[in-house]
Order: C-alpha cells, then structure tokens, then sequence
C-alpha cells in the first residue's frame, strides 16, 4: 500500500516539520496498528516525496538536542494532500454507503 | 550539489539517527542498552536493503541492473573469446547483408523522389496493350496541357544523344529536351546562370557534371556558344550539384547512365497537327494540391475522349492503348518492387538461420554452464533476473553484431552501386542513413531477444536444482536443450533449402538466357555507334557512303575478322504479298538495315536459300527461323514477297535465329535487309569481330572512324558481350545478392548441423566409450553418429522443399524459361545440401569413433 504511507507521511507532517523516529512514531500510533510495517520502509518513501518535490529534508535539532533530519510539507505537496484527501474521504463513503445497503437488505 | 546527490549522501546517517533515537527511547523505557538496541533494530528492519532500497528512488534503477547484466556478459564473452567471436560475426554477417538490402529497399521504395511535393508529380502516357510500349504525341501534350485543370504544371520530354562539339573537340552526350514546365514540376534552381523559359531558343543548361568535366568548372562557360547537334547553342545555366533527372526515359542511342544536359523542347505548330505525323515524347505533370490520380486520369481520359479521333494516323495505336496515369515514384520503381521483396524475405530467413545458430550457440552454452546458473539460482537469483541475465547477453551480442552488421552493409552498398547502378533505378544513391541505422537497431535488438531467450526457456522445467545435484553432467536441461537444438537446425536447414531452390532457378534461368549457338560469341565482337548529324548528312546516299567507307576503313585494319554496320530501325506488322491477316493480328516483325558482313561477325547460319549481297536487285532480304515460324508456318517463305514500308521485297534466306540485344526476351521475327536499301541511314551500329580481345583493337577502329569525319564522333563502345549482360543488369543484380544469401544461408546451416552434432558427441562420450568397450567397431560408432546427423537434416530438407514449393511460385516473374517448380531444380539443391550436412556431421562422427574408451569411462 504505497499510496496508502505516502499519504500517512503528508497527513502526519500537515501538524509541521518532523524528523523521521518522529513520523514512524506517529503514523504507528494513529493508524491503530493497522499498518504494521517496519518502521525502514518509511525511508524509501520519504525519499520518493522528496523527489516528487511534496515534502522537503532540511537539518534541525530534535527535542532532546540531537542533530536530525526535518522533513515538511510543501506547498506542492499540500495541495497534493488536500487532492488525496478528498479523493480518499469520496472512496470511504462509497465503501461506507455499500457496506450499509448490503446490512440493511441483509436486516429486512 | 544536485538533490539527487544531497539526498542520497545523507542516508545511512539518517537511519543511523533513527536507530539511535528508537534506542534512546527503549532505554528511557527500562531496557537494557542491548535489548534496546536489538528491539529497535527488529522495528526497523532489514538496514541494508532500507539503504539500497532508498537510493534506489534515486536512480534509474531498471538501467543500472542491466548495466550490470551487461557488465557481466562482456566479462564472460571475454573469457570466450572463440564462442565471442563466432557469434558476433555470424550476426554481423545476418544483420549486415540485412541492412544492406534494407538500405536498397528504403532508397528505391520508401524515401520520397528529390523533387519538392514529389508525391504529386504524375506520368502520363498511352500505353499499347498489344506492344507493351508507353507513350505519347506532341498533340496529346498540346491538348492535355492546355485543357486540364487538374495539374498545376505537366512537361513533354525526352531524351537524345548528342553530339557537343566545342573547338576541335566532339563527342556525344544525352541529353535532355524538354518544355520548360519541368523546371517548376522538379522545382529545380540554378547553381549558375538561369534556365530556359518558353522564349528560349538554342540554349542549353549543364548538369553539375557536365560543367566539371567538359568546361573544368569554369564560370566563364556561361554565354558561350558550342555547337550541339551542328546548331549554335548558348550555355544559360548550370544546374547544383545535388541535381537529380529522375523521370523515365526510353534508353538513348548507347548513351547510359543520367543526363548531362538539358535543352528546350520546342513544340512547333506542325508538330501539334493531329492531322500530320507523329512526335513521340513523354509527359510528366505535377498535380494541384488535393487533386488525387485517380480525378486527374478521369479529366485526362475525358479529354482524349474528345480529341483522339482527331488523329487518322494513330487511329488504330489509340484504340489498342489504354491512358496511364501513374504517381512518378510508381513509374519508376513499380517493377523494381516485386523482386526488392523477395530479396528482402531471402535476406530475412538468412537472418532467421543465424539467429538459430546463435540460439543454439547460446544452448549448448548454457548447458556448459549449468553449474554456475544453478549456482546463482541457488544464492537468490530469481527466474526474473537470470531471465534478464540471458536477455541480456542476448541483446549484448545482438548489438555488437549488429554495430558490426552496419560497417558490414556500408561495405556491402559499396559494392551494390559497384556491381550495377543500371540494375536498379536509383541504386547510386543507396547508404547507411538513419532509416538503415534504425532497422538495423531494431532487428538486432529483435534478434537478440529472440536467440537470448531460447537458453532461458530451456532451464524452465524447475530443472536447477537436479542440475547442481547431477554435476552438470547430461542432466535433463541439457536432452531438452538437445531436442530443440536439433529442431533448430533442422528449421535453418529448411530456410537454407528455400534459398538455395531459389538461387538455383535463377542459375537456370540465366543458363537459359545465355544459351547461344557456338558460333555466337560476344566477347570476340566489338561495337560501337555512329548518330550521322548536322547539313552535310541530309541525303540517303550520303550516309550510304559514309558507312561504306567506314567498313572499309575497319577491314584494312590488322586483328579485325569481319565488320558490319547495322540498324535495327522499326518494328511493325508484317505485310506479305498475297497473304492477309485478321486486322490487328498480324505478326509483328523487327527490320533491320544491315550490310552483308553480318551474318559473319555475329556468326549467323544460313537454314535455306541464300545470303544476301550489298547489292540487291531485284530487292532481296533475309528473314529469320521465328519469322518464318509465324507467318509462314510449315510454309515455304522463300521467292514469297514482304512489304517494308510500301517497298516489296523478295525473300531470298533463312538465317537461324539469334539474340543479339535483349539476353531476357523471346527472339524475335527479323527481317535482313541490305542497308543500301534503308531511306535513311544515320543512326548505326559497327560491328568488328576479332580474333582476340576486341579490347585491344577498339581504340583503332574508333579512331578510324573519328578520321573518316571528326565532326561525327562514334560513341557508346563496347563489346557484345557487355552490352548483352547490360541487358539483363537486374536479373544479374538479382541473382548475385540471392546467390549469395543462398551461399551464406547454406553455410551457416551447416556450422548449425556440425555444432549440434559436435556437441552430441562430447555429451555422449561416456556413453559411446561404453558402447566401444561392449564390442561396438568404430565404423558402427560413425555410422550411428551420422544416421543422427542425417535424420536431422532429412527433416530440415523435407521441410524445405514442400516450403520451396509454395514460396518459389512467388518468384515466377524473375525466372526466365524454367517453371518456379522445376524438378530438376528442386532436386539438386536437396541433394546438394543433403551432401554437405552428410559431410558436415561426418567431421564429428569420426571424432567420436577415434574416442579412447578407457578414457571415456573416466569421463565422469
């Protein structure tokens, strides 16, 4: 599910810039465990963002003091993740609307 | 610093710090340093490939493997040098005699005619469907030029061969006439000076060619007056350098080759009486935009509708003719067409029976190497990647072959243009350009896929693992490998066969087409051509007298056995006293001026009668066997008398028949008469028989003629033999690249047979040894491996010839007196290969029974 992370990865840095540990931390603690993959495979799709010109790397200190590696969300990629995001919540309704219908013939 | 480069620098660092934070945090958790460590590493998984994977975004990922695939063959071809270039130069040879015919098919058929818009340039003419010929008259021109909507420009043209004299210096040349028209339908420039327009009388315009070897490139050649043809001319112009005359032309005097110059056509008033006689001349035309052929033919035809009956005298031409409108490109290279596909198809299945033997090179490569492919399945090779790996060597080789093939086919077009630019129209102006270079790409990179992945699918059987198991010894890849090995060679056997039927007719054909009596013989008989012009040749008795003392002039000189002059000078019905024929279904007949020594240069025999003499009277000719076969049957033709132009003349001889322009064509029915008889005689052929090389006495007679009058230089010299292979330059140009495809085919074929059959007997080894020790005599151990041999090769040769069967029928139009199914053909070619494959898995065969069996046993 590689669009799935690339996603993740936007969402998460919609809050603002984060360096790695920091993402793989927070995509493992909202995603509720349903994405369990290794925490490495982050890299290659940081790395495919950062080429797609969605995200950007820039050197920063961490919150104990440590010399990271900060990605954030560019404007391209902004606007990418707005597009993703609409595109995602139309998908999940149809999914939602079906899953309904099929429930309620199943009731009646 | 790029990005690319930025972000791949810091990769391993940023994973480090990764690690290094997830650690610190275990730790902050409780952990011990080292379970910490281990846990983090365990959540972030396999470090190095994260690595490798990362970069990898960064890169063309896809173009480095192969790179690396491609890196590994050149290491193995390089460790194999004999395999390396074995298979490099069979390709070379495929994709270069490939290449070379392509460069033909793509200048002669596909690259548009050096004209602006040439696809809408059109030629007109009637064409006779009794005689065949195509043409049109002065009038047609006038009528079609004028009324026609559907052209924005139309030509009449022709050509002619004549004499340019300049000061002391005369000699002959073709040139061109032609209404200015052309200029713009060719959209031609000049280099120098300008062209002639319509109010141009008496100039002429220089081809590039002509203004470098006559006038030394000189600018000053321009203004001045040389006389053509005895008339004053004024040079206007020369044209570029790059200047091409395409347009067809009926051949000119002895004169080949393209023109040098170009004059106007003047059509004057008489000319354009439909009432009077008869100027022929060619028509070309350049259509409006957006005017098809098909529309333009329709106006063309509802004109002549109109205006043909106009014309008394071509009444019955016109009602046995059909109008021709045609796209120039089609005039041209139409009949060229047929025989540059058929050349191209032969030149394919050579290419088919190299890529066989490459595949098969590949196989028995392959199972040589079974070990290390099962080696690197073993540590993690994919199918995918040892898949890639053999397409990989296969493109490897494909296109070093192919890049070879390329310097192989500008060699190859070199000799094309060499061998016989007359062969095919345009062949001069054939080389490697782009559109070669792309089909020679793309059939090397076809080639290279087809024969790279015949080892890759022998291996799919799951097979690896037996294969390291068993050692790499005849393991179960290796009996498949063998099977489709030998179908293989069987295939390239059966394409080879299809060639070399092909090739074989053609010899016959050419046999036919050379078959003479003895006392025929060309290469003893030299010619030349004298074109009488200018005032002082105005009068019949004149020219008579010329080419008396011309004939008498040669004689006096030393070497020299006989001479002739001659004119074959029309060609219509025959007319007999006292015999009528159905109206359009008499006989048609050539007449032929010549004097009384013909018959001996060309080495005639007399069949019943008599000779004739120079003089004649009553008038007397001499027909030949075919005539006599045609108008006269089983009757006597002799005291019978033939009317040639309203002359009566009695019928004295028979003379054999004899071929002595056209090498390809039936003879045909001939009527001798002495040439003091012809109304006019200023166009003829000399003809010294020698008794040696006529080479060596040919500059004598040409300079004795020039003496006789230097205004009239003779031209076009030759010797027979030349002219009448001259004739038949296509179907020689033909036979040569088939013959030799034929040849290429047949010999990569049998290195197929001898290789599978070498390898059959190394993997057999063992086996043979064992057999030897039981009992079984050398004699039985060669036989065996030839029987092996030769069931191969029945096979491929069966197939072939039921394959020959279906595909020479197409090539029936190129043959000459042979049937596309002769038996005895198709006969000797299948022995002819079936002898070679006999010898070529004989070699092998006779390794295998000087096998040592106390060595073969320890073969293991």
């Amino acid at each position: 599910m590689q669009g799935t992370l690339d996603l993740l990865i936007l969402r998460t840095l919609q809050a603002g810039p984060a360096h790695g540990y920091a993402i793989a931390k927070h995509i493992e603690r909202h995603s509720e465990d349903v994405l369990q993959v290794e925490q490495g495979s982050l890299y290659p799709a940081l790395h495919r963002l950062i080429k797609r010109g969605w995200i950007a790397a820039e050197e920063g200190t961490s919150e104990n003091n440590r010399r990271a590696k900060f990605y954030r969300l560019t404007a391209k990629g902004r606007k990418r993740l707005a597009v993703e995001t609409s595109k995602w919540e139309r998908l999940a309704r149809a999914i939602a609307g079906i899953l309904n219908a099929a429930g309620q013939e199943g009731e009646s | 610093m790029s990005l690319r480069r930025r972000m791949e620098g810091g990769i391993e660092r940023d994973l480090r710090d990764h690690i290094e934070m997830a650690t610190e945090e275990n730790i902050a958790r409780g952990m011990p340093p080292d379970e910490a460590r281990l846990a983090a590493l365990r959540k972030f998984g396999n470090v190095l490939r994260v690595a490798e994977d990362t970069r990898a975004v960064w890169r063309w990922a896809w173009a480095e493997r192969v790179m690396q695939d491609i890196r590994y063959t050149l290491r193995g071809l390089r460790r194999n040098p004999v395999f390396a270039a074995v298979a490099v130069l069979t390709l070379a040879l495929g994709i270069g005699m490939n290449s070379a015919v392509f460069s033909v098919v793509s200048t002669v058929l596909i690259k548009p005619l050096p004209y602006p818009d040439s696809g809408r340039i059109v030629w007109l003419a009637n064409k006779s469907k009794h005689l065949g010929f195509e043409t049109a008259t002065a009038p047609d021109f006038a009528d079609w030029r004028e009324q026609a909507r559907s052209f924005e420009a139309m030509a009449g043209y022709g050509t002619k061969d004549s004499t340019v004299q300049d000061g002391e210096q005369s000699a002959k040349h073709l040139f061109v006439y032609t209404t200015p028209e052309f200029w713009r339908i060719a959209g031609a420039r000049p280099a120098l000076g300008r062209l002639f327009s319509d109010r141009d009388r008496d100039v002429m315009v220089l081809t590039w060619r002509m203004f470098q070897h006559r006038f030394h490139a000189d600018p000053r050649a321009i203004g001045r007056m040389i006389l053509v043809d005895s008339r004053p001319t004024r040079i206007i112009g020369v044209l570029p350098n790059n200047f091409r005359f395409l347009l067809p032309s009926a051949p000119a005097g002895g004169i080949s080759g393209e023109p040098e110059a170009f004059v106007p056509n003047i059509v004057t008033p008489e000319m354009l009486s439909r009432a009077g006689g008869l100027v022929m001349m060619f028509i070309a035309g350049k259509l409006k935009p957006g005017v098809s052929v098909a529309q333009a033919r329709a106006e063309i035809q509802t004109i002549q509708g109109r205006v043909a009956h106009q014309s008394p005298s071509m009444k019955l031409f016109y009602a046995g003719a059909e109008l021709r409108v045609l796209p120039l490109k089609e005039k041209l290279v139409g009949e060229s067409r047929h025989a540059l596909l058929i050349l191209l198809t032969a030149v394919g299945f050579v290419l088919l029976i190299a890529c066989a033997n490459l595949g098969n090179l590949l196989l028995a490569r392959a199972t040589a190497r079974q070990r290390e492919i099962a080696i690197r399945a073993a540590i993690g090779a994919g199918r995918g990647r040892l898949l890639r790996h053999f397409l990989a060597e296969g493109l490897t080789l494909a296109l070093l072959g192919g890049a070879a093939g390329l310097a192989l086919a500008r060699v190859a077009d070199a000799l094309l243009i060499r061998l016989s630019p007359a062969a095919v129209p345009r062949l001069g102006e054939i080389g490697i350009d782009w559109r070669v270079a792309a089909f020679a790409l793309t059939i090397s990179i076809l080639a290279g896929v087809i024969f790279g992945l015949a080892p890759a699918f022998s291996f799919s059987r799951g097979s690896l693992y037996s294969m390291l198991n068993e050692g790499g010894r005849a393991a179960s890849a290796g009996r498949g490998g063998l099977r489709v090995r030998r179908l293989l060679v069987a295939a390239e056997l059966a394409l080879a066969l299809v060639l070399l039927t092909g090739a074989g007719l053609m010899v016959k054909s050419f046999a036919r087409m050379y078959t003479h009596p003895s006392s025929f013989q060309p290469a003893q008989i030299g010619m030349m051509k004298v074109y009488l012009m200018g005032p002082a040749y105005r009068e019949q008795t004149v020219e008579v007298a010329y080419a008396g003392r011309a004939l008498d002039r040669i004689g006096r000189i030393p070497g020299v056995r006989a001479t002739a002059v001659t004119s074959a000078f029309a060609f219509g019905a025959a007319t007999i006293d006292g015999m009528s024929f159905p109206p359009g279904q008499a006989p048609m007949v050539r007449f032929r001026n010549a004097s009384s020594g013909y018959p001996r240069v060309i080495g005639l025999s007399l069949l019943r009668g008599r000779w004739t003499t120079d003089d004649e009277t009553p008038p007397a000719v001499m027909v030949n066997e075919t005539l006599v076969w045609r108008v006269f049957g089983t009757g006597d033709p002799l005291g019978r008398r033939i009317v040639v132009f309203g002359k009566p003349y009695e019928i004295v001889g028979v003379a054999s028949d004899l071929k002595i322009s056209r090498l390809d064509a039936d003879v045909e029915p001939e009527v001798l008469i002495p040439y003091k008889y012809a109304d006019m005689f200023r166009r003829m052929d000399i003809l010294v028989k020698t008794a040696g090389d006529p080479a060596a006495i040919l500059p004598e007679v040409r300079k004795a003629i020039a003496r006789l009058d230097p205004s009239q230089p003779p031209y076009g010299v030759t010797t027979l033999e030349d002219a009448l292979a001259e004739s038949i330059a296509p179907q020689r140009f033909n036979l040569i690249l088939l013959g030799t495809f034929a040849a290429s085919a047949v010999l990569l074929a049998l290195i197929g047979i001898y290789g599978v059959m070498s390898y059959a007997v190394t993997q057999r080894t063992h086996e043979i040894g064992v057999r030897m020790a039981l009992g079984a005599r050398r004699s039985e151990i060669v036989r065996m491996v030839v029987a092996q041999g030769m069931a191969v090769a029945a096979i491929g040769i069966a197939a072939g010839t039921a394959a020959a069967m279906g595909l020479t029928r197409l090539m029936a139009s190129l043959l000459f007196e042979v049937k596309p199914t002769d038996p005895f053909t198709f006969l000797a070619a299948a022995m002819g290969l079936a002898a070679t494959s006999l010898l070529a898995s004989w070699v092998p065969a006779r390794r295998a029974a000087r096998v040592d069996p106390l060595l073969a046993l320890r073969y293991e």
